[in-house]
């Protein structure tokens, strides 16, 4: 009878000891947790893909002095990217596709994320008030996400 | 019919250089200019076929101690106001005259939210003009320490408390010359950057300068 109430205690003293036990390890439990999750959630964030889109502009340059037309094309790209900026080179690629001098059209393809667009627009519509194209204003007709749309205008 | 109602050329020949570019119909032309290019607008071939309507315009710069200038030659010019205080640009837009108060870099500060919402009260309809060059001309200056950021984040604002009022917002371009034109892709693409949607490019652009045009005449 008696080793039946030592062993009834000794159980109690252990499942009591347990309980302690857990309640003690649950803020510890918990901080691991939390900080598996932050470091997981972090990890998906910096993970994040950006979409990469590609645009045509149709672009149609009217130059006051004629002889400007001819070597338009060599800094057409270079006077863009001075207007961009260095550190959006990281995110924008913008390449003369084709020019011709004869109607002053020429079509630019914008590469990279979506704001660039935008960008490359503003920088063709301000870029005459720097001079940075000699006498040439630029003036932007079309954007299109596909090059055939652009061409029936291009070859007018 | 899109309008450009303030072209700031000093010669003609620009401005027939600009007729034969751009496509808008609605032009606005400094007084003396207007008066000295008349001979070389008529000359111009198409322009029965065209329709175009020029506006005699005079942007005039005051303070609250020479605000009456503005008013004493609006019924023969449509008279842009520069407000270069606050007591003239809060005085332009409770009166009960027909004006239009214009906005640059010089008056952007004058010019704010408070002042459209005293615009938006008024008896008479009111107008905010919006000249686009020299906030343009800021951007591509390098040397100047101006915080350009600021200067578009108001403007951006201010049109667009004027847009959801209900105030009317016409865009000049105001360049001086040909070579710093802006023609009316240009602004519509410069508005469209600061974030205005293709409805509110067309207000601005299209229906307001008409608007403006009718309220000048009738007043």
């Amino acid at each position: 009878m008696e080793l039946y109430s030592l062993l009834t205690w000794i159980a109690f003293a252990m499942s009591t000891l347990s309980i302690a036990i857990t309640i003690l390890a649950i803020p510890r439990v918990y901080r691991e947790i939390e900080q598996i999750i932050s470091e997981l959630g972090t990890a998906v964030l910096t993970r994040r893909k950006y979409r990469r889109v590609k645009r045509y502009i149709l672009v149609k340059f009217l130059c006051l002095d004629s002889n400007d037309y001819r070597d338009l094309s060599n800094y057409l790209k270079k006077s863009i990217y001075s207007l961009l900026g260095p550190v959006l080179k990281h995110r924008c690629n913008i390449e003369l596709i084709s020019y011709r001098a004869d109607t002053g059209r020429a079509i630019i393809r914008v590469r990279g994320e979506a704001i660039c667009v935008p960008y490359t627009l503003l920088a063709l519509s301000i870029q005459h008030i720097n001079h940075l194209l000699g006498s040439c204003i630029a003036i932007p007709i079309r954007t299109s996400g596909l090059l055939s749309r652009l061409r029936r205008r291009y070859l007018r | 019919m899109q309008a450009n109602l303030y072209l700031a050329y000093m010669k003609c020949e620009d401005l027939v250089e600009y007729l034969k570019i751009d496509l808008c119909s609605i032009i606005g032309l400094d007084q003396e200019i207007l008066d000295n290019c008349i001979r070389n607008l008529l000359e111009l071939p198409d322009l029965r076929k065209r329709g175009l309507i020029v506006l005699p315009r005079k942007i005039i710069s005051v303070n609250s101690r020479n605000i009456d200038n503005c008013f004493s030659i609006s019924k023969y010019l449509a008279v842009g106001c520069l407000p270069l205080d606050t007591d003239s640009a809060r005085s332009l837009a409770k009166t009960r005259r027909f004006a239009s108060v214009v906005m640059t870099p010089k008056s952007l500060r004058y010019v704010d939210e408070a002042q459209v919402n005293f615009m938006a009260q008024a008896q008479v309809r009111k107008y905010i003009e919006i000249h686009l060059h020299p906030f343009i001309v800021d951007i591509l200056n390098e040397v100047s320490s101006v915080d350009v950021e600021r200067e578009f984040y108001f403007l951006g604002e201010t049109i667009e408390r004027a847009l959801k009022k209900d105030v009317g917002v016409i865009i000049g371009s105001a360049s001086p010359s040909l070579r710093e034109t802006l023609l009316t892709t240009h602004i519509d693409l410069i508005l469209f950057t600061i974030g205005f949607s293709k409805r509110e490019r067309r207000l601005m652009l299209e229906l307001y300068p008409k608007e403006f045009i009718l309220n000048w005449l009738n007043q």
